[in-house]
């Protein structure tokens, strides 16, 4: 059973590897097909997960989310409106509320404090000690920037989303706003690589 | 400065080019989408049972209503069942609660007054039926509580001022009247072991109707033998609040009433009694007056015994206060 993600979000997904669109399968699930959303959790599981890994960095707690979110698209599927959004900004959105309240709910200074300690601890197996170690310099370097300018960096460069999904997903943000975003905070990023010493 | 900006631009970009993207776990990958499903599934099933399921506060209202109309529904059916309880019913307790918890409710002591009134003629009902029906009445439950309204309705008599104590005076005299009345009608087919209660109730009857006229100013009924009895709470010489002493308690005062001694003769004539003290009219025209000195008589005795000397009587009043307070012409 293969999925491959295909441009414009045209997917083949079930045994015959028939083509379809997110939002499409997304109309069948609610009909009741769990074939067409194993399409989508195939689609949309690394997107989410990387989205969860660079915003929480702890595996542990990416997984789990990444699990919930899929769940609690699942069982509102039946609410969603292909009119309104496009289905990853919509998945995406469920992400970004579960993420803010998480966050919300969890001391900030504590979370970083126990980073650097988890992620050296919880190294997957495959991993090389250098990948890790660029991995936390990211994550430090995104944890510099402000929260909408990070939310932006990690939807656009790590799961894979253009401005339209970005701005759904993040709501009351225009494309405009999401490019803006964007440009603000590579340039800050780049001050930050800059202080560091990073020379690519 | 745009130059510099533009080359962090692409310095950031590089640098999120080339970061290592984290590898989703095996878990997730493979038995991920079962565990979704899994949870889903139960979760649905939550969903449809707390739908099934009225909200806490709904659920709580019902209850609370439906305490209230069980609550309400028991206590109106002890009410209805416990209606009709005699003194020797275990009911009649609830009846007695029931009328203390009205009475209880009644803020007016001219409504008070009125409630106990009913009571009272109420406890006349009971007696009717405790001397046709039951086989062993409780007698002493029923003096008790009959006692009981009446001292009250007394009590509550004197808290009323204005027309209201006049109109309630005359109607509390009015149904003393037909207590006493019916007393005296009841004795004659209640049991010997009732006497002695009804009796009593007979005398307070008497009394308390007595104590009604002289505070009102009403003119006094007629002696009559248990009238003359010291009255509870009564001075010989009478306490009228309207300065008028009844003649025939005065009178008689010292004197006692059945069992006991001389009875008063009515004091004047043309009073109220006149029609129930005379004679019973015997056919032939003769009144058949005799005088029975009551000594220790009650009505139903006396009865008898004028019965057996000068036949059946006649009329309403016939055996009682003939036989007990008229003395031959």
């Amino acid at each position: 059973m293969a999925y491959i993600i295909r441009p414009g979000n045209v997917i083949s997904h079930g045994r015959k590897g028939r083509l379809a669109t997110l939002e499409e399968l997304a109309r069948r699930t609610a009909e009741g097909d769990l074939e067409a959303f194993e399409g989508i959790y195939r689609a949309l599981l690394d997107p989410l997960y990387g989205y969860f890994f660079w915003n929480l960095a702890s595996r542990e707690e990416a997984e789990d989310f990444t699990e919930e979110v899929f769940l609690r698209c699942l069982i509102h599927i039946g609410e969603y409106d292909p009119q309104k959004a496009p289905l990853r900004a919509w998945v995406f959105r469920i992400a970004h509320n579960l993420l803010v309240d998480h966050l919300r709910r969890t001391a900030r200074r504590k979370r970083e404090a126990s980073t650097a300690h988890e992620a050296a601890e919880q190294l997957p197996v495959g991993d090389s000690l250098e990948e890790e170690e660029r991995r936390r310099a990211v994550r430090e370097a995104l944890g510099e920037l402000p929260s909408a300018q990070r939310q932006v960096v990690i939807m656009k460069y790590f799961s894979g989303m253009n401005n339209a999904e970005v701005a759904a997903a993040l709501e009351k943000k225009s494309e405009g706003a999401v490019n803006a975003l964007q440009h603000r905070a590579l340039r800050k990023l780049g001050g930050i690589l800059e202080r560091r010493g990073w020379r690519g | 400065m745009s130059r510099r900006s533009e080359e962090r631009r692409r310095l950031a970009e590089e640098f999120l080019r080339v970061a290592p993207s984290p590898r989703t776990p095996r878990t997730l990958r493979e038995y991920g989408f079962q565990r979704i499903v899994a949870r889903a599934s139960g979760a649905r099933a939550e969903e449809r049972k707390a739908a099934r399921r009225p909200a806490l506060l709904l659920r709580t209202v019902a209850v609370l209503l439906l305490s209230v109309l069980l609550l309400a529904g028991a206590t109106s059916g002890l009410y209805a069942a416990s209606a009709g309880a005699l003194p020797s019913s275990t009911l009649y307790g609830c009846k007695i609660f029931f009328e203390r918890a009205r009475l209880a409710f009644t803020f007016s002591s001219a409504s008070e007054a009125g409630l106990e009134m009913g009571y009272c003629e109420r406890r006349m009902r009971e007696l009717r039926e405790m001397v046709g029906t039951v086989d062993s009445p409780d007698w002493e439950r029923w003096l008790r509580e009959y006692l009981r309204n009446l001292a009250r309705a007394e009590e509550l008599l004197d808290a009323v001022s204005g027309p209201d104590s006049a109109s309630l005076s005359r109607r509390f005299e009015a149904i003393l009247e037909e207590q006493a009345g019916l007393l005296e009608e009841v004795s004659t087919s209640a049991p010997e072991e009732g006497r002695p209660y009804l009796e009593e109730a007979y005398r307070e009857c008497r009394a308390g109707r007595e104590r009604i006229r002289r505070r009102c100013g009403m003119e006094s009924g007629p002696a009559h033998p248990m009238d003359e009895q010291e009255m509870p709470g009564e001075g010989k010489d009478g306490d009228s609040r309207c300065g008028m002493d009844s003649p025939g308690a005065g009178g008689a005062a010292g004197s006692t009433g059945i069992g006991d001694g001389e009875p008063a003769s009515p004091s004047g004539s043309g009073g109220e009694y006149d029609d129930i003290l005379a004679p019973p009219v015997q056919e032939g025209g003769s009144t058949g007056s005799t005088w029975v000195p009551e000594g220790s008589r009650w009505p139903g005795e006396h009865e008898a015994a004028r019965e057996g000397e000068n036949g059946p009587a006649h009329g309403r009043h016939v055996s009682f206060w003939a036989t007990c307070t008229t003395r031959p012409a």
